[in-house]
């Protein structure tokens, strides 16, 4: 994308100032999108991102600095510039790179430029008909397609140099119902860190009627119940309640500040026995993962809780560094606009021994959470939440009447015990998280499992 | 902003049968600041410069942008606009305008805090951390601490003769502490939102965020149940946001908002004014012109509980009868024509904080919820949210609450608002700057124990 000596110069110019690291990170992307309202496409947007982030490192003091304008003369100027922020005296010179080209983790065999807008299309009429044939009382459809190839290189002083393309693409299905003066939506959307062959791989169109399904199973639905109970989460997305609760507070972002309340705690038992989490970067074709991460260092497989006990964080280089860690793989951002930090790519808890069916029966009464939205956390306190789009009483060990969406909260240090069931379905569930170094594709991913006692954020007394 | 040269691709493209075409550019300059144990942490210094063309083919419009602007392929981005207008099915043309009208030209930026130099700014950091542990030993640590400050502009240029430009700027401060006591631990923040140096105070940021925290430290839950329910002006101007597109034309015409078919009737207890007002000074969401060109101007939404119309771009107010209401929004250079509120907020009204609590008697009293991209539904108005905030007993505040949800019905609320303080305060800004007072609320569902 740049050659080697304007790469060189720029990584040099930014240590001219004193600095122990310099890094630079190249990014082209091309974006298309495209809406559909009512089964018609109404908007469609492509475009190419294209800036140059300059990150300097001196001891824990860090500068980033950005720009689109990549002409040689202009990155030297913001290289210089932000090396004066940082103004110091030892000096490191530019090692010779080590070029790496990245292999794609699964070989894309549909690109996605190759692909003509009009089959695209084609595709969401498709799951549009799906959707909006499945009931009467659908009243919308909305469908948002999006396709991302982002190829980066990220050269360091340290003599790293790492060509990588990224190759996403995702389809989001939102289903209106409506009755009686009253809305209620439905939501499905599958993605993967692969070409068009993605939708060879799924059925659109049954995601496209399961987001219809449950709109209007939501409209004739009662409020959810209110108070602390058992619930039994649902795989797949369930895996948000992991990323909440617990992925969070992993990251070295905020453990190094030992802001977080897994701080310290390596080595302990944090978690039931029957927990086991990872957060793996390199399993081929999903959605968060990639050959290297932002940093350009190889995603692997890291596992962060085993049998309860904590065995390790997510860890990027500047918070390492601060941490006396090496680094994990998990320096991650959103683009160039972005200095990277230690992040989440496919983070789920590994299957239990027991049955769905198991943890349904072993229920006398409680809520089955079927389908999950997002949440948050305050890494700090540990205090989670993450909402409930569809559920279901549970009443004498069996799964009874649907109940509208509600919120459940927690403190991550305390959920973890109480997770006392886990099912032997894992799936994934696809999501974008926000944090400090932007938003980014992440898998969330569990089999069902059973919490024996959260807060449930409903409107109706028990 | 630099004058940009289309250098004939106006023409090129009416020759490759594109029969309007504009251009947007939108371009930034920041510098932020983040400071941590009485040192600079961080700084970032970032530009950003992006086009975007949408131009019509056949009665389409399509759509094309990019951010290498040295190296722009003129027909390559002609070609991608008109292989996106190819594909476009809109039910409602969308079309290129010039109104040829004069709009208001008020000064957005403010060049005295530019001229402030860095190293003042870096202190005011500096000091804001210092101040938070002064105030209270339980302040443990300040996990985020900075300043940042942004200008930029944007300018609009179409074939029927439109050129438009806009420039202004932005600084803000954010403190986030840490409190800890008998092995609880709390948060609390704060931050500042303008263009003037002077507004920016470190010990009043710093004080507030930690008496957010400390406050909490011995938060306790609450029974489940309905309660009344006093939210916190920043917490009524988040719903206020995350709710915000019930009242775009866009989701009306898409059969996305409630409101449809609304207008004229009452929607919100006779107490409840929205305005939308662009043209307030030092206000994130001002502007003189919309992203389509059009004027803005200062109208109420709703009225002493009256909608009194949806906002609008062009296209929505055609297919309304209307004229645009100049909310015409583009996210930045990438986005499409949508819609979105500027200055967005609920009119104050005559109590204070303390006199609403004296009219509510018993109930509580929300001030911070979480989770509001999740746990919260803009096409039904439910919502779900973790909330912490205090109780209300003998019309006082009394003891903190945690661990709690408020769950409720955003459009039952707005008919049952009973109270609306005199606190206005606007938020962080996001698409559009939203603002509120604190407001009573008859009745909310309450989960805890």
């Amino acid at each position: 994308m740049l050659n080697q000596n304007l790469i060189r110069g720029t990584l040099d110019a930014a240590l001219s100032n004193g600095a122990d690291f310099s890094e630079i990170f190249v990014e082209k992307r091309s974006n298309q999108t495209i809406g559909l309202v009512g089964g018609l496409v109404e908007n469609t947007v492509s475009g190419q991102d294209y800036g140059v982030g300059i990150r300097i490192i001196r001891g824990t003091e860090s500068v980033y600095a950005y720009t689109n304008d990549t002409s040689a003369e202009h990155l030297k100027i913001v290289a210089e510039k932000a090396s004066l922020a940082l103004a110091g005296k030892s000096k490191e010179r530019v090692l010779d790179f080590r070029i790496r080209i990245g292999t794609p983790l699964m070989e894309i065999l549909k690109y996605l430029g190759d692909i003509g807008k009009k089959e695209k299309v084609h595709l969401l009429k498709e799951a549009h008909e799906s959707a909006s044939g499945f009931s009467d009382e659908i009243t919308q459809v909305r469908i948002n397609y999006l396709d991302v190839v982002q190829k980066v290189l990220i050269a360091n002083s340290e003599g790293l140099w790492v060509e990588d393309e990224r190759v996403r693409t995702r389809t989001s299905i939102q289903s209106v119902a409506e009755a009686g003066g009253e809305m209620q939506t439905g939501h499905f959307a599958p993605g993967a860190s692969m070409g068009f062959e993605f939708y060879d791989t799924i059925n659109l169109e049954k995601f496209a009627r399961s987001a219809s399904e449950m709109a209007v199973t939501m409209l004739h639905a009662d409020f959810a119940p209110s108070g602390k109970m058992p619930v039994v989460i649902e795989n797949g997305f369930g895996g948000v309640i992991f990323h909440e609760a617990c992925g969070h507070g992993l990251e070295a972002t905020s453990v190094a500040k030992g802001t977080s309340v897994f701080s310290g705690k390596k080595g302990e038992k944090i978690a039931s026995d029957v927990l086991t989490a990872i957060d793996d970067g390199s399993i081929p074709g999903q959605w968060g993962s990639a050959a290297f991460d932002d940093e350009g260092m190889e995603t692997r497989k890291n596992i962060l809780i085993e049998n309860g006990i904590l065995k390790g964080y997510m860890v990027d280089r500047l918070n390492g560094k601060k941490m006396g860690m090496a680094s994990t793989g998990s320096g991650r951002r959103q683009s160039y606009k972005y200095s990277p930090t230690s992040r989440m790519t496919n983070t789920y808890i590994a299957p239990g021994s027991s049955s769905f069916e198991d943890l349904i029966s072993n229920t006398e009464k409680g809520l089955y959470a079927k389908k999950m939205g997002g949440g948050s956390v305050d890494p700090a306190t540990g205090e989670f939440n993450f909402a409930v789009m569809e559920g279901y009483l549970i009443e004498k060990g069996k799964i009874g009447k649907p109940v509208r969406g509600a919120t459940l909260i927690g403190n991550g240090l305390s959920i973890l015990k109480k997770i006392d069931m886990v099912a032997d379905n894992l799936s994934f569930g696809q999501g974008m998280c926000g944090s400090v170094s932007g938003s980014i594709p992440v898998n969330v991913g569990q089999p069902a499992l059973r919490v024996e006692s959260i807060t449930v954020g409903g409107r109706k007394e028990r | 902003m630099k004058k940009f040269k289309t250098q004939g691709l106006f023409e090129l493209a009416q020759k490759q049968g594109i029969d309007e075409i504009e251009i947007y550019i939108g371009e930034s300059k920041s510098f932020n600041v983040k400071v941590y144990g009485g040192k600079v942490e961080h700084f970032g210094i970032e530009e950003n410069r992006g086009l975007s063309a949408r131009g019509t083919c056949k009665e389409s419009m399509g759509y094309i942008y990019t951010e290498n602007l040295n190296g722009i392929d003129r027909e390559k981005l002609i070609l991608g606009l008109k292989e996106n207008a190819d594909i476009m099915e809109a039910s409602e043309k969308e079309e290129i305008h010039f109104d040829n009208e004069k709009c208001n030209s008020m000064e957005l930026k403010n060049t005295a805090i530019e001229e402030i130099s860095e190293e003042d700014k870096i202190a005011f950091a500096l000091e804001m951390e210092k101040k938070a542990f002064s105030i209270d030993k339980r302040i443990e640590s300040v996990n985020y601490c900075l300043f940042g400050e942004s200008s930029g502009g944007r300018r609009i240029m179409n074939s029927k003769g439109l050129d438009l430009c806009e420039e202004k700027n932005i600084a803000f401060a954010f403190i986030s502490v840490v409190a800890k006591e008998d092995g609880k631990i709390k948060t609390g923040s704060s931050y500042t939102v303008s263009n003037e140096f002077k507004d920016f105070n470190a010990e009043s940021l710093a004080e507030e965020a930690s008496r957010k925290a400390i406050d909490q430290l011995q938060a306790k839950t609450m029974a489940s149940g309905p309660q009344k329910t006093l939210f916190s002006n920043e917490v009524s101007a988040d719903l206020l946001q995350a709710f915000s597109s019930v009242f775009s034309g866009e989701n009306v015409q898409r059969n996305l908002s409630m409101l449809k078919g609304r207008v004229g009737e009452t929607i919100g207890a006779k107490n409840l004014t929205i305005i939308d007002d662009p043209l307030m000074s030092n206000k994130a969401g001002s502007r003189n012109f919309d992203d389509e060109g059009t004027c803005t101007f200062k109208k109420n939404v709703v009225e002493n509980g009256m909608l009194k119309t949806f906002l609008h771009n062009k296209k929505t107010g055609k297919k309304e009868g209307v004229p645009s209401t100049g909310n015409a929004f583009k996210g930045s250079y990438k986005s499409p024509v949508s819609i979105a509120p500027t200055n967005f907020f609920i009119s104050p009204g005559p109590l204070s904080l303390s006199e609403a609590m004296a009219n509510m008697g018993e109930g509580v009293y929300i001030t911070d919820v979480q989770g509001l991209h999740a746990g919260l539904n803009a096409v039904s108005g439910d919502f779900s949210l973790s909330a912490s905030g205090f109780a209300v007993r003998g019309g006082k505040k009394a003891e903190a609450v945690h661990q709690i949800t408020v769950a409720g019905n955003y459009f039952d609320m707005l008919m049952d608002i009973e109270d609306i303080c005199s606190d206005l305060k606007f938020i962080m800004p996001g698409s559009g700057h939203v603002g509120s007072p604190s407001i009573l609320i008859g009745k909310l569902d309450i989960s805890g124990e």
